[in-house]
């Protein structure tokens, strides 16, 4: 390759990734990419993927991963400085700080050409750009992708479907036509299957006329074998029931009881009798009595009711009478002397003392309305008074006050004698106006004067004849002039009065009315016998009271008369009803309530008597009527019990005997009708061949199994009859057949259609053959030359590179030694890799638009081997050295060692260019990225030959680390726990491929084959026994703690510095056992002195916390291994792992 | 004296080419045909129904056909309408079976095993025709059958003939006959079944006619199909007519697109050519038609060449309808060319100018050799397993190859420059 004139390029300096998938919630930042090349280290997953797609995405947006997406990055263009910055799927960017555009790219279609992950290249398998290399020599034109496009084929196509689809449209065609045709057979067939039927019927018709014969047959020897049983039996079984011992106790109970029950009845009857005639009176005696006895005692309830009245009546009299005479104010105990006749004379003398009285009081009330005032003024100062006072009132005010009077006097003065000075001057004018204005001034001045004076003669008057001032103010000295004229008038109005008094002679004394009633009054006391009487006013009230006095005495001796009435009756009565009572030995009733009691007690008996009359017949009818022919009915039935059964009452031996032979009797008498009952019907059915029923039983039954036989048959055809013309009927109603014919013409008129497709395709194809060939001598154009030169150089000469058109257009490789040529599918991955990458190479070196874009490889060299790894980097090396920036990402130490070798190198030449390495996992933890990597030193250690050795002994010889069982999992071993061949594990070895976890990655990324061939299958084999030693050491893990360190110890928190060395010492003679441990601090070790109990508790429960104490107890090899086995089942039951395989793996892992 | 004429039912098929939506439509059964000609026959009040053979078709002889065929025969003999039928090759077997659960008075199966039969159709015990027919014996019959006709013309009525065959194909094994034969008997017409196309064969003297199948079956029977409506009198077939009750009827239409500057205008053209097509269809039709199938050409020079399958994937979505009718794209074509100057492109040294002269020279009836190339590589397609299942093609002519070879040039021509127009 020849190197081509510098041109600008782009180059990273610094890149932030604040948001991609995967690192959505923190990001990263990674600084001082070198503008030459930039090795990135990191292990898996620590975003080493993502930094390259992030930097790519920075330059085609449209190929970031979606737009949650926020990446910030610095970078150079020529001598220019820009940022760039992409969010939510919007770039912007600034060069030199300012808004700008970045200068044209290749679209991002052709992002391909720069970045350059492995397993994108293992992939490939048509190249994009052999086609456009191509198209480039045919003038633009690509001839093979027009015929691709066209779908131009070089045959028919491989596709059996629509042939498939008409070979089952046949198939379905054939099977309904067949199933038809079976079906025609059947029909053909349904006459003979009728016929059948018709003879099956017949024959179970027979049948059952053989089936009645051999019923009548048995039926008449049953009947013949039970009549003769019966006969064996006492014919009086006939006429005994199973039940006959309990109706015979049922009889006897019967009997017994109408006995009893009747001689009941008659010690009844004697004893009714012997009552009634204790009792010696008739009922009608008693009724009469009773009756005469009520009658008196309801005139009695009389009597008694108004004795009580009189007695009510006379109180209320006599508290009436009570009243009155206290109120009259007569002494206790003793009544008025006042009767009813005078009583008329009291009244009349009454009404005079009523009229003295009103007399009376009219002179009170007159002597009250003319009563004067205590102390009556004299009313003539007080008349002078208010006459001043309305004077002065009456008088106007005076017009100056008294300096305006004065004024006016100095004024009159002074006019005057200017008109004196005036005249003596001459001034007659001046003089006759001096004497007027003299003459108004004094005017004036008296008239003042006059009106002042008279004012203040009034006020003096005023005060004179009353002590009081006159207010200056007109207003005051009015409202004083209404207050005098107030008094005046009272003072007039208290003459007035006693003058009327002084004229009735009213002033004092007693009145003539007063001494009339004074007399009445006492008139009345005496009449009355009384010493003090009531108030003049009460007079006839007293009259009142007297009258009611003596009327309620009047009632008293009334109501008293009327009780003694009363009283006599009662008495009377209560001897009747004595009288009466005397014959049923009832004594002399001292009351009413004895009476009655008496009475009651006689009703009793006349109850009793009635009713023992009442029982005694009843009983005596029940007797005649129904007790007495109970029992002698019973007492028959008994008899005919026996006598039925032609036994002697109470043979109960023979009864007994007849009722266990009973059964068998019956059983054979039902027999008997059973058989004849059968034979009836079975000779019914019979009708005009009865004599079928004479015949052999045993022939019969030879016969109706032949014929059964036959009839069976009938069920069968008449359900295949019936099957095949339903299904006919359906057959004739249906188009499945013509369904599936259409369905046949459909799927062969499509396989014609697609036939002459085909035609044209191949048509097609045999042009684009055609002109193929014409335009194959073409120049390649200058690209190819370039690949062809770099491909030559990576591979040491061994191969060429061509473009080869056809379909679809490809690279291949010439095999300079063979002449063979290959296609990229028969190249070694690792030859691909580097075809694939020259071509890129090349096309971006010769055909890229604006500047030199950087490069981006990710784990590239993987599958190359040393030799060809240094080529293909000095290879970019040199393009970095033309400008062009070149990342490489890998987790393999060994790849940077083969960068840093070359680099170094290049250095030492001359020829270097800036770079660097940068680790990715430090970056991610903020630390300093950059890693110093010495080429010449850091190179991959040699490893070992494996030529001859066993697995063991290569080993050994790897120096292969112990495992450490505690780990997390087994990404951490050395592959030579997993891989047992150890050559592969030498080639592996050899690519840098050193622990399970990354070569596990790798592998699963595809690029085991690429390393090694073979080393597919047996890292899938790896793969399963990595998962079967991860689940045996889980197992095994149970009830060992994990062992305890100085770390441990210090992290506990309760270990101090000062125990920290002698616990230390103690966990390692334990072998880690943290329980060994704990024991040892149980029981006092002394090196250990001083370490309190406490302290033991906490470290005790640390431990146990973090997994050091288990208390389980270690589970069995037995159990690890099965666990083992068990993840790894598949791999096991397939064959493709070997259980001894699994086992040798426990063995190395120490379990 | 009317009389309606039909032959090649093939009860038991269906129409074959229908859009998805109508594949399981009764409508497009035989059967249903069947059903609707013996209403027609018993609207019209024929005297007499004539079917030429092939009524029951073989691959569905015995259930699902015989049921619609019995069931008309019996309304059509209720009705008082005699039916003369011969047995082609298709229902040789099945024809008789039928005759005998039929009334003999009224059904009339004439040439029971291969020889020469005269029925007569009466009116008051008078015949008012007579009818001569031959059934096929068996499935092939190599020989003519006409070698055997020997029955003497009848004097009181007219004679039709009834006979299944295929005419002018010498050793065909579908009784083959020539039409002067049929045309030297005395008769005043005859009846044949056997070609599906439905027409009058060419020729003077006696009528032949071939009813055709009543149901077009798939896009190798195009045109109007159904039963004949036939008029007799004074002894002689006086007309003919087409009655149109097929359901369905296939066509193939060329739309040109020549001059069409864009897409959009070729997408214009092409929806009115194919209401228009349907439109004459339903004209043409008796009623009866439900479903026209096109199979679409797109000719002429167009540019929206290079866009045609976006227009031709919507136009096989298209489903006009019209008076009950829907019409449906079977296929399309695309015999477009592109506008290029192909004479200016045969200047240039690549591969579109290396096309342009292989074009030229091909039309120029040159490069036989590619010719060859191509028969030998088509032989090769029909004999690959996808394609086992079609035995019996032809090879393709030389002029089949060539406009093969023409199509796929112009396709080829047509992607080529398509890539410059996208650079």
């Amino acid at each position: 390759m020849s190197d081509a004139a510098p041109k600008p390029a782009l180059t990273f300096s610094a890149l932030a990734v604040r948001r991609m998938p995967g690192f959505e919630r923190e990001g990263f930042e990674l600084e001082g990419f070198a503008p030459g090349v930039t090795v990135i280290i990191g292990p898996n997953a620590s975003g080493k993927t993502t930094t390259a797609r992030a930097l790519g995405a920075l330059l085609w947006p449209s190929t970031a991963p979606g737009r949650k997406v926020h990446l910030i990055a610095r970078f150079q263009i020529g001598e220019e400085t820009w940022e760039g910055e992409l969010e939510a799927g919007e770039a912007r960017y600034r060069r030199e700080g300012r808004d700008s555009a970045l200068p044209p790219l290749p679209p991002a279609e052709l992002e391909d050409r720069y970045r350059l992950p492995l397993e994108r290249l293992l992939a490939t398998e048509r190249d994009g750009l052999a086609a456009e290399v191509l198209r480039e020599s045919a003038g633009g034109y690509d001839l093979s992708l027009a015929v691709q496009g066209a779908g131009f084929r070089p045959g028919a196509t491989r596709s059996r479907k629509p042939a498939a689809d008409l070979g089952a449209a046949e198939k379905r065609v054939r099977e309904l036509q067949a199933h038809q045709e079976r079906l025609v057979r059947e029909e053909e067939a349904l006459a003979g299957l009728d016929l059948e039927r018709q003879r099956a019927r017949e024959a179970a018709r027979a049948a059952g006329r053989i089936a009645a014969a051999l019923r009548a047959a048995r039926a008449r020897e049953r009947r013949s074998r039970a009549e003769e049983r019966l006969a064996q039996l006492p014919p009086a079984l006939a006429r005994l029931s199973s039940d006959a011992d309990a109706r015979l106790v049922e009889l006897e109970t019967a009997a017994r009881e109408g006995r009893r029950r009747a001689d009941e009845a008659r010690a009844e009857l004697e004893r009714l009798g012997r009552s009634l005639a204790g009792v010696g009176l008739t009922v009608g005696a008693f009724n009469r009595a009773r009756s005469e006895v009520r009658t008196r005692l309801e005139a009695l309830g009389r009597a008694e009711t108004r004795v009580e009245e009189a007695r009510r009546r006379t109180a209320a009299a006599r508290e009436t009478a009570t009243g009155a005479a206290t109120q009259l104010g007569a002494p206790a105990g003793r009544a008025p002397g006042l009767r009813r006749p005078e009583l008329g004379e009291l009244d009349e003398l009454i009404r005079v003392a009523e009229r003295a009285r009103a007399a009376e009081a009219v002179a009170t009330r007159a002597r009250f309305a003319l009563e004067p005032p205590e102390h009556l003024e004299d009313p003539a100062p007080l008349t002078r008074a208010v006459a001043a006072l309305r004077r002065l009132l009456a008088t106007p005010a005076p017009p100056l006050g008294l300096f305006g009077l004065l004024v006016l006097a100095a004024a009159a003065a002074l006019s005057a004698a200017a008109a004196f000075a005036l005249v003596e001057r001459g001034s007659r004018l001046g003089a006759g106006a001096a004497v007027l204005a003299a003459i108004a001034s004094g005017g004036m001045a008296g008239l003042a004067l006059f009106t002042w004076d008279r004012a203040r003669r009034a006020r003096a008057e005023v005060r004179h004849f009353v002590p009081e001032r006159v207010p200056g103010d007109p207003a005051a000295a009015a409202r004083l002039l209404e207050r005098l004229d107030q008094r005046l008038e009272t003072i007039k109005d208290g003459q007035l009065r006693a003058r009327i008094a002084r004229g009735l002679g009213l002033e004092s004394g007693t009145s003539p009315e007063r001494q009339r009633l004074e007399q009445a009054r006492a008139e009345v006391g005496a009449r009355l016998g009384l010493t003090e009487l009531p108030l003049d006013l009460e007079l006839a009230w007293a009259w009142h009271r007297a009258a009611t006095f003596a009327e309620a005495t009047d009632r008293a001796r009334a109501a008293e008369a009327e009780e003694r009435l009363a009283w006599e009756e009662e008495a009377r009565l209560l001897g009747e009803i004595g009288t009466l009572l005397a014959p049923f030995e009832e004594g002399q009733p001292g009351d009413r309530a004895g009476a009655e009691a008496a009475l009651e007690r006689l009703s009793e008996r006349a109850r009793r008597l009635e009713a023992d009359l009442a029982a005694k017949e009843r009983i005596e009818t029940q007797l005649e009527r129904e007790l007495e022919p109970a029992a002698m009915a019973a007492e028959a039935r008994l008899v005919a019990f026996w006598s039925e059964l032609g036994l002697v009452s109470g043979d109960r031996a023979t009864l007994a005997r007849w009722l266990e032979e009973l059964p068998d009797w019956q059983r054979n008498r039902d027999e008997v009708r059973l058989a004849e009952r059968e034979h009836h019907e079975a000779m019914a059915q019979l009708a005009g061949v009865e004599e079928l029923a004479e015949r052999d039983p045993a022939e019969l039954e030879v016969e109706l199994a032949r014929l059964r036989e036959r009839a069976e048959a009938e069920s069968d055809l008449a359900e295949r009859s019936g099957a095949v013309r339903r299904e006919i009927d359906l057959a004739r109603r249906g188009h499945d057949l013509e369904r599936a014919l259409a369905e046949r013409d459909r799927a062969r008129e499509e396989l014609v259609r697609l036939r002459a497709e085909d035609e044209l395709a191949v048509a097609g194809w045999l042009l684009g053959e055609v002109l193929g060939a014409e335009l194959a001598d073409r120049a390649l154009p200058p690209v190819l030359a370039g690949a062809r030169e770099l491909f030559a150089r990576i591979t040491h000469e061994r191969y060429e590179l061509r473009v080869e058109p056809g379909d679809p257009p490809g690279f291949r490789a010439r095999d300079r030694q063979s002449g063979e040529v290959l296609g990229l599918e028969q190249l070694s991955s690792a030859t691909r890799v580097h075809l694939l990458v020259a071509a890129r190479l090349a096309f971006v070196e010769r055909q890229e638009p604006g500047p030199a874009l950087p490069l981006f490889l990710d784990e590239t060299l993987a599958t190359s081997d040393e030799r060809r790894a240094r080529a293909l980097i000095e290879a970019l090396v040199a393009a970095a050295r033309r400008g062009r920036q070149v990342f490489c990402f890998t987790a393999q130490e060994a790849e940077v060692a083969k960068w840093a070798k070359v680099l170094e190198d290049a250095q030492a030449r001359g020829e270097g260019v800036p770079w660097t390495v940068l680790d990715l996992a430090r970056a991610r933890r903020g630390e300093p990225a950059q890693v110093t990597v010495a080429g010449a030193t850091a190179g991959p250690r040699p490893v070992p030959q494996s030529a001859g050795l066993s697995h063991a002994e290569y080993g050994a010889a790897l120096g292969v680390p112990a495992p450490d069982p505690w780990a997390a999992d087994l990404g951490g071993v050395h592959l030579w726990y997993l891989v047992e061949d150890p050559a592969l594990l030498e080639r592996l070895l050899a690519a840098g491929w050193e622990r399970w976890g990354p070569t596990e990655a790798l592998a699963r990324r595809g690029l085991a084959e690429a390393v090694a061939a073979g080393s597919g299958a047996a890292l899938e084999k790896a793969a399963a026994l990595a998962r079967a030693g991860a689940a045996a050491r889980e197992v095994w893990r149970v009830g060992r703690g994990r062992p305890v360190d100085r770390q441990d110890l210090a992290e506990s928190g309760a270990v101090s510095d000062k125990y920290l060395d002698s616990l230390t010492e103690l966990a390692r003679e334990a072998g880690g056992d943290a329980r060994a441990l704990l024991e040892r601090l149980a029981q006092k070790d002394p090196r250990a002195k001083g370490f309190r109990h406490e302290k033991l508790e906490a470290l005790e429960g640390w431990l146990e916390e973090r997994g050091h104490l288990d208390p389980q107890p270690p589970l069995p090899r037995e159990e690890i291994r099965l666990a083992a086995l068990t993840a790894a089942r598949e791999e096991l039951e397939s064959g493709r792992l070997g259980l001894d395989e699994v086992d040798r793996l426990l063995a190395r892992l120490g379990m | 004296m009317k009389l309606l004429a039909t032959a090649d039912l093939h009860l038991g098929r269906r129409a074959a080419r229908l859009p998805p939506e109508l594949a399981d439509d009764g409508r497009f059964s035989a059967a249903a045909v069947w059903r609707t000609i013996v209403d027609r026959a018993i609207e019209e009040r024929v005297e007499a129904l004539l079917l030429a053979g092939d009524v029951v078709d073989r691959d569905n002889r015995f259930f699902e056909s015989l049921a619609p065929l019995e069931q008309g025969l019996r309304r059509l003999a209720d009705s008082g309408v005699d039916t003369f039928a011969v047995a082609g090759n298709h229902d040789f077997d099945v024809l008789v079976r039928v005759a005998e659960h039929l009334p003999a008075e009224r059904f009339h199966l004439l040439g029971r095993g291969g020889r020469w039969e005269r029925a007569a159709l009466l009116r008051d015990g008078r015949p008012l025709l007579h009818v001569d027919g031959w059934s096929f014996p068996r499935e092939r019959i190599g020989t003519d059958p006409l070698a055997g006709y020997d029955l003497t013309p009848p004097t009181e009525a007219p004679l039709l003939g009834l006979l299944h065959t295929e005419l002018g194909v010498g050793g065909s094994p579908y009784a083959p006959t020539t039409a002067g034969a049929l045309r030297s008997r005395p008769v005043a017409g005859w009846v044949l079944g056997h070609v599906h196309a439905p027409g009058l064969v060419a020729g003077e003297g006696v009528p032949l006619l071939y009813p055709g199948s009543p149901l077009a079956f798939d896009f190798r029977e195009p045109g109007v199909h159904g039963a004949w409506l036939l008029e007799l009198a004074e002894g002689r077939l006086r007309s003919t007519r087409l009655l149109a009750l097929s359901p369905t009827r296939y066509l193939d239409l060329e739309t040109s697109l020549d001059g069409a500057a864009d897409a959009e205008e070729a997408r214009g053209r092409v929806p009115p050519a194919l209401r228009a097509a349907l439109a004459g269809a339903v004209a043409e039709g008796d009623g009866a038609l439900a479903c026209l199938g096109l199979r679409l050409a797109l000719t002429g020079r167009t540019e929206a060449k290079p866009r045609l399958a976006e227009v031709l994937a919507e136009v096989e979505e298209d489903r006009p309808a019209l008076g009950g009718a829907v019409a449906f794209v079977d296929t399309v074509v695309d015999r477009t060319r592109p506008p290029a100057d192909l004479a200016r492109l045969a200047g240039a040294d690549d591969p579109a100018g290396a096309l342009a002269r292989l074009r030229a020279a091909l039309e120029a009836g040159q490069r036989p050799e590619l010719l060859e190339a191509l028969a030998r590589r088509i032989a090769g397609v029909r004999q690959a397993p996808a394609y086992a299942a079609l035995s019996g093609a032809e090879a393709p002519s030389p002029e089949e190859t060539r406009a093969l070879l023409l199509t796929a040039t112009d396709t080829l021509l047509d992607r080529l420059l398509a890539q410059k127009e996208e650079a």
